[in-house]
């Protein structure tokens, strides 16, 4: 009985402290749940167009949000095709061509490898905290699972999206969805994440659901499967020179 | 003049052989023609395309802009168009100004999206320069904010019509996404490649705000009274609005087209040297058939007392008259030829269906006709007709008389 009054004085508690919380401070602490200092996985892109599913896959390191590396392995015409990412600048390895590729000004525009997500998506490492004035516009019910609602704007011109809104569990501390939208308040892409799994300490989306607005019957997932986190990753997978290796 | 007329009545005395010469001689001749009007139809037609819709006679840029063909930076735009159009308005010369935004962006019909090149024109001015206003073959011209012209093969593509609504996305200034909702207005037919299946002209102002450059313009187009003296007046447009700023006309602006284009003449040089060898070996072929025949008759001539350079003088006519017919016959068919391509022309789309063209017209090229060249392939055909009669004229008046007559 006591026990019982404890937790509920518990859970109230907790309820009167999360109302208290500050949008930015959900976010820090999403922040602390799911950035990673490195992963390594491997991860299959279900790309959706028009009712047919085509899948590839790719096996991946990053460290930290700043570096990382992806290279296809399947299917056969994508096979060998390797993204490096340094920052703010990504490079592009075909087999055919030899030779590594800036992706840069309105190229970052496009499709990755034909789906949703276009190289701006996978570019971006800062964080929303810095770049954004947070607020919390309220609650929200997603999947069944009770959710904060965050409304992001610009501080300063200079990012991808003037806005965001994002649906953070209350439970867990994960984004469930996030919406992006255009200066103009018109929205363009809308990511989910789901299969969350505890994987040392952290909780990690293992299906990104990307789905381009702009588009009609499109959809792309990312299901992350063998992922290690906090492994020991050797610098020179992040160099021009390993992504140009024969 | 006796020879002129000796040479007269042997052309008419051999009907056939006269005919069949002058015929193979007027083959060669309508192809060149033929050749020439279709290149001068296709140049012609690629540089109205570029005056007419692309860049008028000169263009302004902010120094650094123009940094290579196909990008469009948005980091060096004209900041304050209106200093410009105040500065040089005065200058004689000028028949026209317009600002234009050019912005590379992308369409969503709500299904699938589409790489285009955005355009922000200023509605009124824009006409008075372009022949793009003239080009709305269905629906209507920009008017409001929110308005959109695309070219009938994008339409096409997409499957758009007057009345349909398309997203236009876009990275403004600072790398920010921003997208707007238009509705077209109406289709662009131009007969430019550009226009007609990639671009999206949208209201100047409408452009500003979805790049986030306030009163920034990329470019100013200027339209000259008289197209041929463009240098004097460029340098007097970049002398008034000084050197952050930079002048080009358009020749300089397509210089990489007009690679082509000398390129392309070299090519049309060499085919029509191989009309003229095909011509030139026909018209030896019938002459040297025509002089052996009447090498008795060369043998009788002299026997007769005819001197050799009389009998030469005598060939030389009738090669000149033969040549003279066929001549004027090749130029008449390729005259009709060239009239039928300036009102008809060639139809090439069949073969470019799919092909990305830098060249920017279409592929149904009509005719320009050159009166000079026409002239020029005239006496050409003539002077070969004459040179190939005298080599073997030559060699047969070295014959002895009696010789000449035994000849069969």
């Amino acid at each position: 009985m006591k026990t019982t009054k404890m937790s509920l004085l518990m859970m109230f508690l907790g309820a009167i402290c999360a109302s208290a919380q500050t949008g930015s401070e959900i976010l820090e602490r999403v922040d602390r749940n799911t950035v990673v200092t490195s992963s390594h996985y491997d991860a299959i892109m279900k790309i959706s167009l028009g009712g047919t599913i085509r899948e590839k896959r790719f096996t991946g390191y990053a460290v930290g949000k700043s570096r990382a590396y992806m290279e296809f392995t399947y299917p056969a015409r994508d096979k060998g095709t390797r993204f490096l990412k340094i920052d703010d600048e990504m490079w592009i390895y075909m087999p055919a061509i030899e030779k590594a590729t800036k992706i840069a000004g309105h190229m970052l525009r496009q499709s990755m490898m034909g789906s949703d997500f276009s190289y701006d998506d996978i570019l971006e490492n800062e964080k929303l905290t810095s770049l954004y004035d947070i607020e919390l516009i309220g609650t929200d019910t997603l999947d069944g699972r009770a959710c904060f609602v965050l409304q992001l704007k610009a501080k300063a011109p200079e990012v991808n999206y003037y806005s965001r809104k994002l649906w953070v569990d209350k439970e867990m501390y994960v984004s469930m969805k996030v919406e992006l939208y255009a200066k103009s308040g018109k929205l363009l892409k809308e990511v989910s994440m789901g299969e969350f799994r505890r994987i040392d300490g952290y909780t990690f989306p293992t299906l990104i659901r990307m789905v381009n607005t702009l588009r009609k019957d499109t959809y792309t997932e990312l299901l992350l499967e063998e992922v290690e986190l906090d492994i020991e990753t050797p610098d020179r997978i992040f160099t021009r020179a390993y992504l140009e290796r024969k | 003049m006796k020879l002129l007329n000796i040479a007269w009545r042997n052309v008419f005395r051999h009907t056939r052989r006269t005919i069949i010469t002058a015929a193979a001689i007027s083959v060669g001749l309508s192809s060149m023609i033929f050749m020439n009007t279709m290149m001068n139809g296709a140049d012609k037609m690629a540089s109205r395309n570029i005056i007419d819709f692309e860049t008028s006679h000169l263009e302004v840029f902010a120094k650094d802009y123009y940094r290579e063909e196909g990008v469009f930076p948005l980091d060096t735009i004209i900041e304050n168009p209106r200093y410009i159009a105040d500065g040089i308005k005065d200058i004689p010369g000028i028949k026209g100004i317009t600002p234009r935004v050019k912005f590379q962006a992308s369409i969503s019909n709500g299904i699938d999206e589409l790489p285009v090149l955005g355009m922000g024109i200023d509605i009124e001015n824009d006409r008075r320069i372009f022949e793009t206003g003239n080009s709305v073959v269905a629906g209507r011209y920009l008017q409001n904010s929110g308005d959109v012209l695309i070219g009938t093969d994008l339409a096409n593509d997409m499957s758009l019509e007057v009345g349909s609504y398309i997203t236009i996305i876009t990275k403004d200034r600072n790398g920010t996404y921003n997208a707007f909702d238009l509705e077209v207005a109406g289709l662009l037919n131009t007969g430019h490649p550009l226009f007609d299946r990639n671009m999206a002209v949208i209201p100047i102002a409408q452009a500003q705000e979805l790049l986030a450059i306030e009163e920034g313009v990329t470019e100013m187009c200027i339209r000259a009274i008289d197209e041929e003296t463009l240098g004097p007046l460029k340098e007097k447009v970049s002398e008034e609005i000084g050197a952050q700023y930079e002048v080009f006309t358009w020749k300089e602006m397509n210089a990489a087209i007009f690679e082509i284009s000398g390129f392309k003449r070299a090519g049309q040089f060499m085919i029509g040297l191989v009309v003229v060898i095909i011509a030139a070996v026909g018209i030896i072929n019938t002459m040297l058939m025509a002089v052996m025949e009447r090498i008795p008759e060369i043998g009788t001539l002299k026997a007769m007392g005819f001197t050799n350079s009389r009998i030469v003088r005598m060939f030389i006519y009738e090669g000149g008259i033969i040549g003279a017919f066929g001549s004027a016959l090749g130029c008449l068919i390729g005259l009709l030829i060239s009239i039928y391509l300036v009102h008809v022309g060639l139809d090439f789309s069949g073969l470019f269906e799919n092909v990305d063209i830098v060249y920017p017209m279409k592929f149904i090229i009509k005719g320009e006709i050159d009166y000079v060249n026409m002239l020029y392939v005239f006496l050409f055909g003539i002077l070969v007709s004459v040179i190939v009669t005298l080599w073997p004229v030559r060699k047969a008046t070295k014959l002895e008389p009696v010789d000449a007559l035994r000849h069969v």
